[in-house]
């Protein structure tokens, strides 16, 4: 196959194929943007001495290379991002692909095709990677001069663009390569779905545990102690929740809600692994939200003029948001993942009238009744964690704390259920091509 | 027709009358002609003549339907050949169906009421043969299928056909 | 004179390339079992979901069980359709996620009965259908033969006027294709329910009352078999 050949093959060719293209697309240059961002910190090297105004998370060396630090966090959530945008599947693409195999593709020939297509993506998201940092710069160059996080852009930016951009197209191209979609045409089966509620079980309880005695002794080692419990907590105890979800909506006689439960059931440990994330990123927020009413309380509202906080709050909660973000379209993936994959089931329940409103309702429902959950629980469980900390060092501020953690846990939900019914409509494409009665036809 | 051998082959159990014979053929064959009275003692008596049959018992009365007759060692041997060896495929037996298909496009008759009336006859025969509920420890249902896949075959050879006369007509004109 | 299970007047429907119906009439009385035959490609398919309203005919009328499908809010066609016919495919509609049971009580839910009752029905089929033993497994535990055992329940769990079958046999070896062959039959019988099989195999065409032969897009005939 010649390269004329391979992008003619890779092209994007329905509606869904090319929303999943410019998410791809968008991602990258996200991710680009960060990296290049990143490396313009790194490379920067003024102190206090330069005597001009500047923020002083960049002034101090250590922050600073907590600045860099960050930046590539964002770039690699920007790339899982990006990753999830290419295991999206869509059924036209999955047709193209499965006829190219019939065709006598070799397996090789279509992991090429899958490394084109995401090359391509990877090249134009790098391309608009340099003009998105470019605006992002001067957009922090026009905050107050705490907030300016981002030194001006140089020309060395120029030269590193280019690099970004051969780098995201080769990683892109490397990731696309990886997928197995296309090669093997059957809808994965899970495997024995019993053993691992046991396994789960243990991991959860030991983070509970951990949890608990950390609670007990009240040090440095405590806050971290606690972190740990609550990513194994939340690991363990979020598939084993997704499980009894879905199989209480199983049991409900809501037909629409029989299928999202069956679903979830089947799906439990990927689905948990990621409210997991969710959760996590909730509990970093619920801290942020807590130490922000602890030090308005203490400081006696000094923390709203102090932008050194308020900057550092900013990018705690922004990272938090940005990898909540993948979490969720890591999920919004899995879902159209199954729409594909049943798309013969489900157009053949639209005679019984499950049709593309009743079936987008469904996994509506899937979505929210589980992020919105995930979120509140978070939020709850890093601003409680963080005032009761606040309470046993007998600090006055741990009552307000506890209330604003409550209404904060409550309005976050609330948004989060917003966002998830949302980003459910991003799927009608998936949704209208599963019901299509084509699917019905034998091969 | 292979009604000598047949007949050896119903013999090979053990010794029996005429009348067993026929009565044995017909139990397996349930749907095709039974053999005739007739045809089962000139067939026994040709097979006595060649030594492939023996008498073993001419009864008291001594008349043919008393007569019981066993395989000799040369009928066992000759049945045991003739299982042994594949038929020829019938190559050149042309069908009546296929005589009237060419007659009835050569004399320029309506080719596809032709199709119509003969799936229709063929179709019915097949149904009746899956209709019949066969008793488990038969091998009836061995001829039927056998009957029924052979129609299904002369219907597939009809719709291949006039499907191709259908298309050369439309490419011709 | 009783209404007649399904009319079609002069239906046509064409995809974007493809004529596929170029007006095609047909009438199937209740209890009937008509087989639509052709070679592959004439458009047998498409009658179907024409017929059973998963594709909406782009000229000419459906009538099912006397109603006119075009005339209908789109709620009442669904519960007719639901209510009313049936559908068995080749292969591969039933949900993966949800027990035989769960599957076969699906249009009984949709259409409102309680989950109990509901279950009790879908069980009853399994049962008659022959696969009440592996009403708790999921489809893919189970073999060809007995997942298109449980689409024949669930195509009657709601007593249909009829049942449409598309290749329902395609996927099976004979002898397999020959037992849910029986099964539909004996079933349709059991309700009543009219029975059209789209099917290129003329050892399943025979099973019917008529056959309905397309060619292009069109009936090429039309014979009885009984
Ligand atoms: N979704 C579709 N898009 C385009 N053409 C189609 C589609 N489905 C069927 N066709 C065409 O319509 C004709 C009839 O198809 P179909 O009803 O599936 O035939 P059959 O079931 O008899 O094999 C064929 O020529 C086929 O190529
Ligand atoms: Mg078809």
């Amino acid at each position: 196959m010649n390269l004329r050949t391979l992008i003619e093959l890779a092209r994007p060719r329905s509606s869904t194929d090319r929303r999943r293209m410019a998410l791809l697309v968008s991602a990258v240059a996200l991710a680009g943007a960060f990296l290049l961002a990143g490396q313009r910190v790194a490379r920067h090297s003024a102190t206090y001495l330069d005597g001009w105004e500047q923020s002083s998370y960049l002034a101090e060396p250590g922050l600073r290379q907590g600045v860099v630090v960050a930046a590539v966090l964002m770039a690699g959530t920007a790339c899982a991002l990006a990753f999830q945008a290419l295991r999206l599947g869509t059924a036209a693409r999955d047709r193209r692909l499965t006829t190219l195999r019939l065709a006598g593709a070799t397996p090789n020939q279509v992991r090429l095709v899958g490394a084109v297509d995401a090359g391509l993506g990877g090249l134009a998201g790098g391309i608009l990677a340099g003009p998105l940092y470019f605006v992002l710069a001067a957009a922090v160059q026009a905050l107050p001069g705490e907030a300016r996080v981002l030194p001006a852009p140089n020309y060395l930016d120029l030269l590193a663009w280019p690099v970004a951009i051969v780098l995201l197209t080769v990683l892109a191209a490397i990731a696309g390569r990886s997928l197995r979609r296309g090669l093997v045409t059957e809808p994965t089966v899970d495997p024995a779905a019993t053993g691992w509620r046991t396994k789960y079980l243990v991991i959860g309880l030991v983070g509970l545990a951990l949890i608990v005695l950390s609670s007990m002794v009240f040090n440095l080692v405590t806050i971290f102690a606690q972190t740990a419990g609550v990513v194994l907590a939340a690991s363990g105890f979020a598939p084993l929740a997704v499980a009894r979800h879905g199989r209480r909506l199983g049991r409900s006689g809501d037909p629409l809600k029989m299928l999202a439960g069956a679903r979830l059931l089947h799906t439990a440990r990927p689905v948990g692994r990621m409210l997991a994330l969710l959760v996590f990123c909730g509990g970093v927020a619920g801290v942020v939200m807590a130490m922000a009413v602890d030090l308005q309380a203490t400081s006696g509202g000094v923390i709203q003029d102090d932008p050194f906080y308020l900057t550092g709050f900013a990018f705690v909660g922004l990272l938090a948001l940005f990898a909540a973000l993948a979490a969720g379209v890591a999920l919004l993936a899995g879902t159209a993942d199954d729409l594909l994959d049943q798309r013969r089931q489900l157009a053949a329940l639209s005679v019984f009238g499950v049709g593309e409103s009743q079936l987008l309702r469904s996994v509506r429902r899937r979505l929210t009744s589980t992020v919105a959950p995930a979120i509140t629980i978070g939020l709850l469980i890093g601003g409680g964690l963080y005032s009761s900390i606040l309470l046993r060092a007998e600090y006055s501020s741990s009552g307000r704390a506890f209330v604003v953690v409550l209404v904060g846990a409550v309005t976050g939900g609330l948004v989060a259920w917003l966002v998830a019914a949302a980003a459910a409509f991003l799927l009608r494409g998936q949704v209208r091509e599963a019901v299509d009665p084509q699917n019905l036809r034998s091969a | 027709m292979a009604t000598a051998e047949l007949v050896l082959g119903l013999l090979h159990n053990g010794p029996a009358h005429g009348y067993d014979v026929k009565r044995g053929h017909d139990a397996w064959f349930p749907d095709s002609r039974p053999l005739a009275f007739g045809q089962v003692y000139t067939t026994l008596s040709r097979l006595e003549r060649d030594g492939l049959v023996e008498v073993v018992d001419r009864g008291s009365e001594g008349g043919p339907e008393r007569t019981v007759y066993a395989l000799t060692p040369q009928g066992r041997e000759h049945l045991a050949h003739w299982l042994a060896e594949p038929i020829q495929p019938a190559l050149g037996a042309v069908d009546e169906m296929v005589r009237k298909v060419v007659a009835t496009i050569r004399t320029g008759e309506d080719a596809s009421a032709f199709l119509a009336r003969q799936r229709s006859s063929h179709l019915r025969r097949i149904r009746e043969l899956k209709a019949v509920e066969s008793d488990s420890d038969s091998s009836s249902w061995l001829v039927r299928d056998y009957m029924a896949l052979h129609l299904d075959a002369d219907l597939r050879w009809l719709d291949n056909a006039l499907d191709r006369i259908t298309e050369q007509k439309e490419t011709s004109r | 004179m009783t209404e007649l299970a399904l009319e079609l007047i002069r239906v046509e429907y064409a995809y974007r390339r493809d004529v596929a119906l170029r007006g095609v009439s047909l009438q199937v009385r209740p209890g009937e079992v008509v087989a639509v035959t052709g070679p592959s490609g004439c458009g047998k398919s498409t009658l179907l979901h024409c017929a059973a309203g998963i594709l909406r005919a782009q000229a000419g009328t459906v009538h099912l069980v006397g109603q006119n499908l075009a005339e209908l809010p789109e709620a009442d066609r669904t519960r007719l359709r639901r209510t009313q016919a049936g559908v068995v495919l080749q292969f591969g509609q039933l949900v993966p996620d949800l027990s035989l049971t769960d599957n076969v009580a699906l249009p009984l839910l949709l259409e409102g009965h309680e989950r109990e009752a509901a279950r009790r029905a879908a069980l009853g089929w399994l049962e008659r259908v022959g696969v009440a033993d592996d009403a708790a497994a999921t489809p893919s535990e189970l073999s060809g033969g007995q997942n298109q055992r449980a689409a024949v329940a669930r195509a009657l769990v709601t007593g249909p006027a009829i049942v449409f079958a598309d290749e329902p046999t395609g996927s099976l070896d004979t002898h397999a294709g020959e037992q849910i062959m029986e099964l539909l039959l004996s079933s349709a019988r059991v309700g009543g329910s009219a029975l059209v099989i789209v099917t290129h195999d003329n050892l399943v065409a025979a099973y019917a009352d008529r056959e309905v032969r397309l060619r292009d897009g069109v009936i090429q005939h039309e014979v009885s078999l009984s």
